[in-house]
């Protein structure tokens, strides 16, 4: 269990950018996007946990118990907005793209563009 | 220090309010309040590079000073380089908004809105000290910049550049924050000063640490355009409109740079100390091969505004190579050069715009000789394109100069003045070409460029000459020239290089609020080689201009050099695939590169 | 360069670049280990000093306030932009005759069943906005549920949600600049920027926090608003449909 969060971190991130390579279609890609961005999401909560700690809501709580790290759950809270956000832009590129050109594969958008 | 924030808030929120109240109220009225919020910011970030001259002031926001000497809050540092920075965007933004009206066609008031928005991102970008708000600001000024290019896109040619600008700067993004996570686990901090205080405690930097750092500075050169991260430039500078890319071009790319500058000497100067050969190496490379890629691609365009993009590149690689040094002295000499090459190129994308605007197209081909009659655009063309191939004493030749007197000073690149006096000299003449085609109808013409094809699918209908926009670009051109000639321009640019160099300094500063006055340093008047170096490379762009106007040098080249063009150009392909293999590609390299210089 | 040259051509970079995060990661503390002591600062001092049972919500609005504002305007800015290409494009093409279709959904149970689930939903979402810094939840989960109810509108039938764009705009604009005034607030009231400058009251009650609750208001209006926006654009897409 040790590593294996990291591990799977890293491997969103290639398999995502992979995706993105071989991509035969804006919408896929936009989504593989997603997939490698969601690889900095476990990064960053795996660096922030704690075993056997609780959430870090004290509400119901004593104001001692060991908590996982509430710093990086912001950070992923403003990542998971952020990339959303750029998502939300670029499937509005991708609707025009297929309004104008009619294919949204990239290959035959580079090719259109000889 | 409420000018810090202030410099901020004031653009977010006249931002909101243009954007809240633009059904209701004309355009011209949103212009105006988008133009007086732009001017107010430049007045702020004006008073704050006034002010910073004395020791480092460190602004917590929220109040949130650090508890036991461990940052909690988010510090802003308003230091010279920042605040000169952050004061010229404010002044590019300015010019953007006012010339808006004149180089676009009727634009809806969210252009106003997100120009202000880029502004204040870029403002909170460069006095930021804090790791993740350095992100989270790198990311505003990149959505606002997709927005800004593909806001055109009524018209089919900006979607595809918009595409693929926003597809591998999401990319670089995503990467830079993986590099973050990584500091993050490692050092359990974000603000930088204490990062690097915790790595270099840590001993000698292993394979994290280098990760990291390639992720970082890799992020941030995506949106700086290095090679081989550059190719998304010149399809979005081709898509975006003229105000829009004298941002980008000025700004928007140059902040990649400050930030890896800000980052690589708060967060990895101590650790890698010992290893800045290696370092330097790989920063001078890469700064090397965009400037010659950029100069040799620029050559080949005959869409004015692709030129103009892989004249930024060349010119960023320019400047990456000079940083690289890791000196205070060329660190000073890239941000003159950068400031009045800014100035150069903003006067170029504001003489295209004209020319686009009178003549409905921006093919070099199809402009021969018609722009006989704008005498003083066509000037501002020619002096521009002599600045940036160095001719003394104008602005940029300045700059060059400290930037050979810091690589005197740094054993074993005494060689790199000249070399990178070949890809300035390239791109004045890739300009003067221009400019002498269009204005002066030399040479035979271009023959008409398959790129622009696009472009013109749906051809602006040409309104007539515009003087403003002439003195506009008359204007920015004196800047170009005359930036070098301001009084203390230069000792104050190397005494705040200098201070963003003292690693030490802005420890002590952010975390323990030491009151350390930087020392005053006078810039020293630069050596005959220099002068000789840049007299040589403006007349050599002048030779190569005339030779590629004659039309002589196409088909009088050898065969492998034009099949290596052809290559060259084939791998600018526009295809989105492409550029992100190559994207990742950069990083690995880069990534490799350094674990082997470093560990 | 064809598909299959690209994909070949990554395998080996894919493969250097894994083993190059692998052999980072490795230097990372064992995931499990825990907090830093930024996040225990947190955990530990948070709740005296800001009044809030939700340390999440007083680091997100409060401690890191500044890269809330910073994600506010990336919202802001993207949703706008989304809402403007997506019509420009929508009436770009002034020959083509646009018909305005029904929404295909014509199951009358559905149409009801969603109809009434729009109330609950919003009050769900008005709920966790406004106790954002008790328990978990805050602005940008309550706006997201918020802006789920206009789903659930268009899935009742109702097409007729798109006429509310520009009011959606106008209150986007209001949410952002409320959150970019809370931080003139700080400046005016107290010592700097985004300072929390109403008092921290008791924990665990719903007046408490200082401006937290504040923000998360303003949050929540900026964020329902951004991705209804965005939502009703691209229902507009699928309602308006070339004649043929």
């Amino acid at each position: 269990m040790n590593g294996l969060p990291y591990l799977v971190a890293a491997w969103l991130l290639v398999v995502g950018v992979y995706g993105m390579v071989t991509s035969r279609h804006l919408v896929h890609l936009v989504v593989c996007l997603t997939v490698a961005q969601s690889s900095t999401y476990v990064l960053l909560l795996a660096v922030g946990y704690r075993d056997g700690a609780a959430a870090p809501v004290f509400k119901s709580q004593p104001a001692s118990t060991p908590v996982v790290d509430p710093i990086v759950q912001t950070l992923t809270l403003t990542d998971v907005v952020v990339e959303a956000t750029v998502a939300a832009l670029l499937l509005a590129l991708t609707v025009q793209v297929k309004k104008r050109f009619g294919t949204v594969d990239p290959d035959e958008l580079a090719a259109m563009r000889d | 220090m409420t000018v810090a924030s202030l410099a901020i808030l004031v653009p977010l929120l006249a931002a909101a309010l243009v954007a809240g109240v633009r059904t209701s109220i004309g355009r011209a009225a949103g212009e105006a309040l988008a133009v007086t919020a732009a001017a107010a910011t430049a007045a702020l970030c004006a008073v704050l590079v006034v002010r910073a001259g004395g020791p480092l002031d460190v602004l917590w926001l929220g109040g949130w000073a650090p508890v036991d000497g461990m940052p909690v809050g988010i510090a802003l540092t308003p230091d010279v380089m920042g605040g000169g920075m952050a004061l010229f965007s404010a002044l590019l933004a300015v010019v953007a908004l006012l010339s808006s009206r004149r180089l676009t066609e009727a634009a809806d008031p969210l252009f106003h809105a997100l120009v202000l928005v880029l502004l204040a991102a870029m403002v909170g970008f460069c006095l930021g000290a804090d790791l993740f708000t350095l992100f989270v600001f790198f990311e505003l000024m990149s959505v606002c910049a997709y927005a800004l290019v593909a806001l055109r896109s009524a018209e089919p040619s900006p979607l595809q550049g918009g595409v693929n600008f926003a597809i591998t700067n999401s990319l670089g993004a995503i990467l830079l924050l993986f590099g973050v996570g990584l500091l993050y686990g490692r050092t359990g901090a974000l603000n930088l000063a204490r990062i690097g205080d915790v790595l270099s405690a840590q001993g000698p930097p292993d394979a994290l640490v280098v990760v990291a750092f390639a992720l970082v500075a890799g992020g941030l050169l995506v949106k700086a355009a290095v090679v081989p991260f550059h190719f998304w430039l010149a399809d979005a500078y081709a898509a975006a409109s003229s105000p829009v890319c004298l941002l980008l071009a000025g700004a928007f790319t140059e902040l990649g740079l400050f930030g890896l500058v800000r980052v690589y000497w708060n967060v990895f100067a101590e650790p890698f100390a010992g290893h800045e050969g290696a370092v330097r190496v790989v920063f001078v490379v890469l700064g090397l091969a965009t400037a010659l890629v950029g100069a040799m691609m620029a050559l080949e365009q005959r869409h004015l505004r692709r030129m103009l993009a892989f004249v930024t590149t060349s010119t960023i690689g320019i400047s990456l190579a000079a940083i690289g040094l890791l000196e205070a002295h060329a660190l000073a000499g890239a941000m003159v050069w950068a400031l009045a090459d800014g100035c150069a190129k903003a006067a170029l994308f504001v003489g295209v715009g004209a020319l686009e605007r009178r003549f409905g197209t921006i093919d070099a081909g199809e402009l021969h000789g018609r722009g006989r009659d704008m005498p003083f655009t066509g000037a501002a063309f020619a002096v521009a394109g002599l600045a940036i191939a160095g001719l003394p004493p104008l602005g940029p030749f300045w700059g060059k100069g400290l930037v050979d007197h810091g690589a005197e000073l740094v054993p074993g690149f005494a060689w790199l003045p000249w070399a990178i006096a070949v890809p300035s000299l390239l791109i004045g003449a890739a300009v003067l070409r221009a400019g002498a085609g269009i204005f002066v109808g030399t040479g035979e013409p271009p023959r008409v460029d398959p790129s622009t094809r696009e472009a013109r699918e749906e051809p602006e209908p040409p309104e007539g000459r515009d003087p403003i926009l002439t003195a506009a670009a008359l204007l920015l051109t004196l800047a170009a020239v005359g930036l070098g000639a301001a009084p203390g321009l230069l000792d104050a640019t190397l005494t705040a290089a200098a201070a963003a160099l003292d690693t030490e300094a802005v420890h002590a500063a952010v975390l323990f609020g030491a009151q350390v006055t930087p020392a005053e340093l006078g810039a020293p008047f630069p050596s005959a080689l220099a002068w000789a170096i840049g007299i040589l490379s403006a007349c050599a762009a002048a030779v190569v201009a005339w030779i590629a106007l004659l039309g002589a040098a196409r088909s009088n080249a050898p065969a492998p050099a034009r099949s290596a063009m052809q290559a060259m150009r084939d791998l600018h392909s526009g295809h989105v695939g492409d550029y992100v293999l190559w994207l990742a590609a950069g990083f690995v390299a880069l990534g490799g590169a350094l674990l082997a210089g470093l560990t | 360069m064809s598909r299959r040259g690209r994909g070949l051509l990554f395998l080996p970079i894919g493969g250097m670049a894994l083993a190059g995060l692998v052999a980072a990661c490795t230097g990372l503390p064992d995931a499990g280990s825990g907090a830093s002591a930024y996040g225990r600062f947190v955990a530990d001092q948070m709740v005296d000093r800001r009044g809030t049972t939700d340390v999440v919500s007083a680091v997100t609005f409060d401690l890191r306030a500044f890269d809330t504002l910073g994600e506010e305007f990336i919202l802001f800015a993207a949703a706008s932009a989304c809402a403007l290409i997506l019509r420009v494009q929508a009436g770009a093409d002034p020959d083509t005759r646009r018909e305005r279709h029904a929404p295909a959904i014509a199951f009358a149970g559905m149409h009801a069943l969603a109809a009434w689930l729009v109330a609950p939903t919003v009050v769900l979402a008005a709920y966790i906005i406004s106790h954002g810094h008790i328990t978990p939840g805050g602005g940008f989960q309550g706006g997201v549920i918020a802006a789920s109810a206009s789903l659930l509108v268009f899935a009742a039938g109702r097409g007729a949600i798109t006429r509310s764009v520009p009011a959606l705009e106008v209150t986007e604009a209001l949410g952002a600049g409320a959150f970019a005034l809370l931080g003139v607030g700080g400046l005016v009231f107290a010592t700097a920027a985004f300072a929390n400058f109403l008092g921290p009251g008791t924990p665990g009650d719903l007046l408490s926090g200082g401006t937290i609750p504040l923000a998360n208001i303003a949050v929540g209006i900026e964020v329902a608003a951004a991705f209804t926006l965005i939502f009703v654009e691209l229902f507009e897409q699928a309602l308006v449909r070339d004649a043929r």
